[in-house]
């Protein structure tokens, strides 16, 4: 008798765990529709029961124990059997009412009696989207292992000719696959079925609702869906992989495997919050997008077309650019203070962290901290200027100075940051360099500018590149200090998408800035590699 | 030639008397927020501005502490701070190594999108990060203020670097001794790896309690704010009170500079290490 090749019990296996995973992925994705509509009803019963203020509604029953009851049908039983008569459902005139707030905002419809007067009772709601997902994933998850351990128990036994044993382990790894998904079906069906009876209780009371009146607490079909969408490509370039990995061998794949479960948190994190989130944002930037609207039109370019008009958009460009300028004088700044302190000297190590703290403490503290010290009337800065013979300044009311006065801390911050790179690239540079040239008679400043200056290029370029980088992301100094103001002098790119983002809800058009920022540092970070590159081969 | 020892000497008091000048400098803010932190609410309004308070007021930290729920600002900063550390080192190593020591299929074009995630700057990721963790239901949660940051390109490329560099001897004779890959992983290379670890938490660690722009979309109650948020909230809300401001802002620098004064060689042994943070 021919045993049935390894390869192909693998391939079935394989295929039962795609098969499981594609179920679980679509119920799940019913799942959290269902949960999305759930929540959307009860936000719009919400704003119903905020429309008509009636609070004349007192439900019998306190939503704690409404809410561990869970569904519909059985709290309806539940009141039935209290009131010993059949219950009603809620009519068009009558109220829905909320209770709690933040996450466990519930909403309570109430139940009519049969003769349709008193309120007999209420059905609470929990807007808590995505409960009970754990458990259908840890339910397909342990169908899946056992039936991957199935599968791994029957190659082996095949490959050592028990036959009988083999097959009784590949119609486990079946029996397994075929449980898990009738599992995760059946349970996804129940609660779908709770949910839409829910809504069908709640929706009863909205009728005279204008919808695009009531705002949603969250936009999240599209995004779930890519988020599916994620799941399924990860899953294809696994599938991809292993299937590819097939011509170089069994150890090749137990490598390719292994790699791949170190991999997969990361790889995972990475698709679901950096990849996706990278294609998303572009599609937003392509609609008009409020936060709290329900209709997120397509606009096409309008975004992009209105940046380019958008006057304060420029003046945020020009300040972030003129902003960056502080890079190059505290890289000066920095490389003096490296060589002062680049020397053996007693307490040098204090003096060094005297001046790298300012680079690791927090923002928004160092923010407070300097507003203070740039109060016109009674800063410190102000005193010192007035004590030496100048006149104060308004720097943080003053249009013309307040950009300044967020580079000066912005130098202060980086200065030690800078130092530290600077005295690594420093005690790179071989000492018999300098020896050699003081016996050939260079002065001081000729070692200098000869020999410390071309060898810390390399450093100077990564810094510059990078210091400039990072300042186009400047923005709690700007959100902290100055709001941006005054009369936008101190408007950068961050804090404009920000604002469109949260303050005026236009989730389209940051997203479209963020766009144009991404583009502007991608092609500054293309830049610092290629003169880096070019540096490397001249070397070589 | 006594002359030029003594010019050079002079130089050399010179240098170390600037250093130590502009170490100064560099600390004023520092001592001037102490300064006022202690100062009467009405004397910091006088001219010329008093250098230390005529009497310590100490009660200006009770007071502005209690004005907001700062014991809860530092808990969740701390929360936030140790599923970042936690989920970086952990997914960081386990990439990092998986990189450094296997050969497998899909490895180049993975590793390519690792080095094009280190590019994106984080505010492109800001707004659809927050709709993802909205639509989950994160907003205004511990979970949807961690999720973002389990994971970084950065802590993966990192820890590849390191584990390129460490010789494998050790890791193929547990190998030969018939280790599986997890126990090697976890029992020899980890092990091995504690400095990069330490150096990876620390870096983490630091950005986490620093970290503003997200903790202050993905949080909207008073309950959920970090430290950071909660100090510029408290700003806005005390804007004329300096002292007030000043004791908070020094209560929510003290951890991070305790920690940093207690890792300091790390920290610049870091920065040598990976080639700049």
């Amino acid at each position: 008798m021919s045993l049935p090749p390894i390869r192909l019990v693998a391939s079935i296996v394989a295929a039962g765990v795609c098969a499981l995973y594609a179920v679980v992925t679509v119920t799940l994705g019913q799942h959290v529709t269902a949960r999305v509509a759930y929540a959307r009803a009860a936000h719009e019963a919400l704003s119903v029961a905020r429309i008509a203020r009636t609070g004349t509604v007192r439900p019998p029953l306190t939503v704690a124990p409404l809410l561990s009851m869970g569904s519909v049908v059985r709290v309806r039983t539940e009141l039935e059997r209290t009131y010993g008569r059949a219950v009603g459902r809620i009519g068009v005139v009558d109220r829905t009412l909320i209770l709690g707030s933040g996450r466990h905002r519930a909403v309570v419809v109430p139940y009519k009696d049969a003769d349709e007067w008193d309120i007999a009772g209420a059905v609470a709601l929990g807007a808590d989207v995505l409960r009970g997902v754990w458990t259908l994933s840890l339910i397909a998850g342990l169908a899946a292992m056992l039936a991957c351990a199935q599968g791994v128990l029957a190659a082996r036994r095949l490959a050592a000719g028990d036959a009988a044993g083999g097959h009784l382990s590949a119609a486990g790894a079946c029996v397994a696959l075929l449980l898990g998904s009738s599992v995760v079906i059946v349970r996804a069906r129940l609660e779908i079925l709770v949910a839409s009876t829910a809504i069908g209780a709640a929706s009863d009371g909205i009728r005279r609702l204008d919808p695009t009146a009531v705002p949603l607490p969250s936009q999240a079909l599209a995004t779930i869906g890519i988020f599916l969408v994620a799941l399924a490509a990860v899953a294809a370039v696994l599938a991809s992989v292993w299937m590819s990995s097939a011509r170089r061998g069994w150890t090749h794949r137990r490598e390719t495997w292994t790699a791949w479960t170190f991999l997969a948190p990361s790889a995972l994190h990475m698709t679901v919050f950096t990849v996706i989130p990278l294609l998303f944002t572009l599609w937003v930037s392509f609609h008009d997008w409020d936060l709290l609207r329900d209709r997120k039109p397509f606009v096409g370019l309008a975004n992009y077309r209105e940046m380019i008009a958008d006057p304060v958009f420029w003046t945020a460009l020009k300040n972030t650019a003129i902003y960056a300028l502080y890079v190059p004088v505290t890289m000066l700044l920095a490389l003096g203070a490296a060589l002062l302190l680049n020397r053996p000297m007693r307490g040098i190590r204090v003096l060094r962290a005297m001046v790298f703290i300012p680079t690791v403490v927090s923002f928004a503290a160092i923010a407070i901290v300097w507003q203070w010290m740039f109060n016109a009337d009674y800063g410190l800065l102000n005193y010192i200027l007035r004590s030496v013979g100048l006149n104060g300044v308004d720097w943080l009311g003053n249009p013309s100075t307040a950009l300044l006065a967020v580079m000066i801390v912005s130098a202060w911050i980086q200065i030690g940051y800078q130092m530290i790179v600077y005295l690594a690239g420093l005690q790179g540079i071989p000492t018999t360099l300098y020896e050699a040239a003081t016996l050939d008679g260079a002065s001081r400043w000729q070692r200098f500018t000869r020999i410390t200056v071309p060898l810390l290029r390399p450093t100077s370029v990564y810094l510059f590149v990078t210091g400039v980088i990072w300042s186009f992301q400047v923005f709690t100094l700007v959100y902290v200090m100055t709001e941006g103001g005054p009369v936008h002098s101190t408007d950068v790119l961050v804090y404009r998408i920000y604002q469109n983002a949260w303050e005026f809800r236009r989730m389209g058009y940051a997203s479209a800035m963020s766009w144009f920022l991404f583009a502007l540092l991608l092609a500054l970070t293309i830049t610092q590699w290629r003169i880096l590159n070019r540096r490397v081969e001249h070397a070589a | 030639m006594p002359r030029k020892t003594a010019a050079s000497g002079l130089l050399q008091l010179g240098a170390s008397a600037a250093a130590v000048a502009f170490a100064l400098v560099m600390l004023l803010p520092f001592l001037w927020m102490l300064s006022t932190s202690l100062m009467n609410e009405f004397e910091v309004f006088s001219y010329p501005p008093p250098l230390v308070p005529a009497s310590p007021r100490w009660q200006n930290y009770p007071e502005a502490l209690s004005a907001m729920p700062f014991g809860r600002f530092f808990v969740n900063s701390a929360v936030l701070a140790l599923f970042t550390v936690v989920g970086q080192v952990a997914t960081g190593a386990a990439a990092g190594y998986a990189f450094a020591r296997f050969q497998f299929a899909g490895r180049s074009a993975l590793f390519a999108g690792y080095l094009g995630a280190l590019m994106v700057p984080a505010i492109v990721l800001l707004i659809p990060r927050f709709l993802i963790v909205d639509a989950l239901g994160g907003v205004d949660t511990v979970a949807g203020l961690v999720s973002t940051e389990l994971v970084s390109a950065w802590s993966v490329f990192m820890m590849r670097q390191f584990f390129l560099a460490l010789p494998r001897d050790m890791e193929d004779a547990a190998r030969i001794d018939g280790a599986s890959e997890w126990a090697v992983f976890w029992h020899i290379a980890l092990p091995l790896a504690r400095p990069a670890l330490a150096t990876l938490a620390l870096f983490a660690f630091i950005d986490a309690w620093k970290s503003f722009l997200w903790p202050l979309v993905v949080t909207r109650s008073m309950e959920q704010r970090v430290v950071e948020v909660g100090v510029a909230s408290f700003h806005g809300l005390y804007y004329a009170n300096w002292p007030y401001q000043m004791a908070a802002a020094v209560t929510a620098l003290v951890p991070i500079i305790v920690v940093f004064l207690l890792t300091q060689r790390y920290f610049t042994r870091g920065i040598a290490l990976t080639g700049f943070k």
